[in-house]
């Protein structure tokens, strides 16, 4: 999943952008408000986590602008302090949840987890579709009741399609939610993964429309 | 303790009424006095008119008598009392008017009914007092023209005396009605000129404490409006401090809280990673954050001990070129780190009068600043000179320096600029700390660009003997 991280200070943005890449986010890292604003205009996200107290442009503006353009990416505001002023302020401008630092690396990462899936429309942390089982939290993945061991690129690539049952993801989107900027993409990444997983899993599970991309019907 | 006797009450409301009253009182005690004073004498000289008046008619009557040479034989003693004693038709002060009519030779021809049969007075024509068995009595007299009668009309004393203070006596009784009706207005106009100070006190009163909203100044007088935009004023600055103070704690949290998150994400970063470069990057930025950390924390100890300093603080004399040399010393290993190099201009003899401590917090504030912002290998000058006998110190650098809208903004808690606050370690209260400290100092400092390219800070401070020392 694509991420975006805006958090200006350098040793914490250092820091989450390490740890949530080691959940295997495709996490791209920005220090200043009106940066991150531009980013949200261009590129498409999964998941945004936002500092308030940010260099050229606010969070709050950043939130706001994000949602006056009817994007609905789910954001996770980082905020410093504990009045309870800013967080109905945050929430009423369109964030969908709020951690107060300093705060647990797993509980940003459950929290992340859970607006992903509220975002893809089902509440329930554990996905079941034809045989396949997929549980993000724990990064596993059941065929038929037995355990089935994905790379972390493999498994990203599985939850991505898992999480849009009945839609046709391009090729294009699978890269983005794969690579953050500046890591090197194969040409054909995506087809391997693909591949792999038809090996690994029911090889009619992912069916590919060509010259579009990839589907997992709903039935 | 001795307690001092106050003469005028301290409320305003008592002490006007007290001395309108008390004036109130004098003047009307003076004025009734004389007014009752000129009353009497001019019911005096109109009863002595009056004597005047009746003896006159008496005696043109008298003198027709005696013209006619009726007299003698038409009256007898005592015969005539009807012709001043009418009880019926009269006044009811006609009867204190007594009237003799005397013959030189044969003595009293004829006299009122009130009227003594001794002689009223001695003198044949004017006014006289006369003592009459025991009784005194005010008498005009007038004698006819061939000067065998006299006429006498006389009042007794104690009868005019009475009747004199009877009138006089009905001005007092007016003024003393007068009194109670004005004090009481008086009262009145007191309490109600004074009710906007009243309604000042109570809206003073009746507020809990904490409560900082301005009064209202609806309806008040030029006199107290002042007043209350004095105080309006005050409640804001007061307002504005306790807002710093609040402020200072959030921003304090906030500049604690983001350290303390990026220090444990980057421990738990070590302890899920398998890469050992990984986790040792980690292990390193978490090193970073302790390291900030601290230094945040003893610039905001520094900060809140000179925020609580007062101006009498121990001073002394300070060589600045020697406090400069030993804070220069203490930081070369930060400039050698960057490779910066730090120039000292100085100029023999710069002494000042300054809290030795303090004033080296400040010097190391400012040039750990240009150091912070300067790039590696940048350049640094400080130099301080004598001028118009004032010190001035600066502190150039070759660093990014700030936007042209920042300079006011620089000193002010946790503020720091765009461009360096990621890339440059700092609390955002090195500034604030200089500028506290100035101001204990009566010195002043302002920032400017550098010809350098980065900031410049300038200080300005007297030199020791050239003002009085406090």
């Amino acid at each position: 999943m694509r991420l975006l991280l805006v958090e200006d200070d350098a040793i914490l943005g250092d820091g989450l952008k390490a740890g949530l890449t080691l959940e295997g986010y495709a996490v791209d890292w920005l220090i200043d408000g009106a940066q991150a604003d531009e980013a949200l205009k261009l590129n498409h996200y999964d998941l945004v986590v936002l500092d308030l107290n940010l260099p050229r442009m606010d969070g709050m503006s950043v939130l706001k602008n994000l949602r006056r353009r009817k994007d609905s990416t789910p954001v996770l505001v980082l905020t410093a302090r504990e009045g309870v002023a800013e967080r109905v302020a945050g929430l009423d401008n369109g964030a969908d949840d709020f951690v107060t630092k300093p705060f647990d690396l797993a509980e940003i990462c459950a929290r992340l987890r859970a607006l992903a899936r509220r975002h893809d429309g089902h509440s329930l942390p554990v996905i079941e579709h034809k045989g396949v089982t997929i549980d993000p939290a724990a990064h596993q993945v059941y065929f038929n009741g037995k355990p089935v061991d994905l790379a972390q690129k493999e498994f990203e690539v599985l939850s991505y399609l898992m999480g849009h049952i009945g839609q046709v993801i391009s090729r294009a989107r699978l890269e983005e939610s794969l690579y953050a900027w500046g890591s090197e993409v194969e040409s054909n990444a995506v087809e391997v993964h693909i591949h792999h997983l038809r090996k690994k899993l029911d090889s009619n599970l992912i069916r590919t429309i060509r010259g579009v991309g990839y589907i997992i019907d709903e039935n | 303790m001795v307690k001092h006797f106050r003469l005028a009450p301290r409320s305003l409301k008592k002490q006007l009424l007290l001395s309108l009253l008390t004036s109130l009182l004098l003047v009307w005690g003076v004025t009734a006095y004389f007014s009752y004073k000129q009353t009497r004498d001019e019911v005096t000289e109109l009863f002595n008119a009056e004597l005047a008046q009746s003896a006159r008619v008496v005696h043109a009557f008298v003198e027709n008598m005696v013209r006619q040479r009726a007299l003698t034989k038409l009256w007898e003693r005592d015969k005539a009392p009807e012709l001043f004693d009418t009880p019926i038709l009269g006044h009811k002060y006609e009867r204190k008017i007594a009237f003799q009519l005397r013959s030189v030779k044969e003595g009293l021809v004829l006299r009122s009914e009130s009227a003594p049969e001794f002689a009223l007075s001695l003198t044949r024509n004017g006014y006289s007092e006369t003592m009459l068995y025991g009784q005194l009595w005010h008498v005009f007299s007038l004698s006819t023209e061939n000067g065998n009668y006299v006429i006498h009309v006389g009042q007794r004393d104690d009868i005019r005396r009475e009747l004199v203070e009877g009138i006089a006596g009905q001005q007092v009784i007016g003024f003393l009605i007068a009194l109670p009706i004005l004090g009481m207005m008086i009262w009145w106009i007191v309490s109600r000129t004074l009710s906007p100070v009243n309604q000042v006190k109570e809206q003073l009163a009746s507020r809990a404490a904490g409560f900082l909203q301005p009064l209202s100044v609806d309806n008040l007088p030029d006199e107290v409006l002042p007043v209350v935009t004095q105080i309006n004023s005050l409640f804001a600055m007061l307002e504005q401090a306790f807002a710093n103070e609040r402020n200072f704690t959030s921003d304090a949290s906030h500049e604690l809280r983001t350290p303390l998150a990026g220090l444990l994400t980057q421990i738990q970063v070590a302890q899920k990673t398998t890469d050992t470069q990984m986790r040792d990057q980690a292990l390193q930025k978490a090193q970073q954050a302790v390291s900030r950390m601290t230094h945040t924390v003893q610039q905001l100890l520094t900060l809140s001990r000179v925020q609580h300093q007062q101006a009498g603080i121990a001073k002394q004399s300070v060589d600045v070129n020697q406090a400069l040399i030993e804070v220069i010393s203490d930081l070369d290993h930060a400039a050698r780190d960057k490779r910066i190099d730090i120039e000292l201009q100085g100029e023999p003899a710069l002494v000042i009068v300054a809290n030795p401590q303090l004033f080296q917090v400040l010097l190391r504030n400012l040039i750990d600043n240009a150091i912070k912002y300067s790039p590696i290998e940048g350049h640094i000058k400080v130099a301080c000179r004598r001028e118009n006998k004032r010190l001035q110190l600066t502190v150039d650098d070759s660093g990014p320096g700030v936007a042209d809208d920042d300079y006011q903004r620089i000193t002010q808690r946790f503020y720091r600029c765009v461009e360096t606050a990621n890339s440059v370690e700092g609390s955002g209260l090195g500034l604030s700390i200089v500028q506290r400290i100035v101001a204990l100092h009566a010195a002043d400092i302002d920032f400017a660009k550098s010809e350098l390219g980065g900031l410049q800070a300038r200080l300005h401070m007297d030199l020791a003997g050239s003002a009085p020392v406090k």
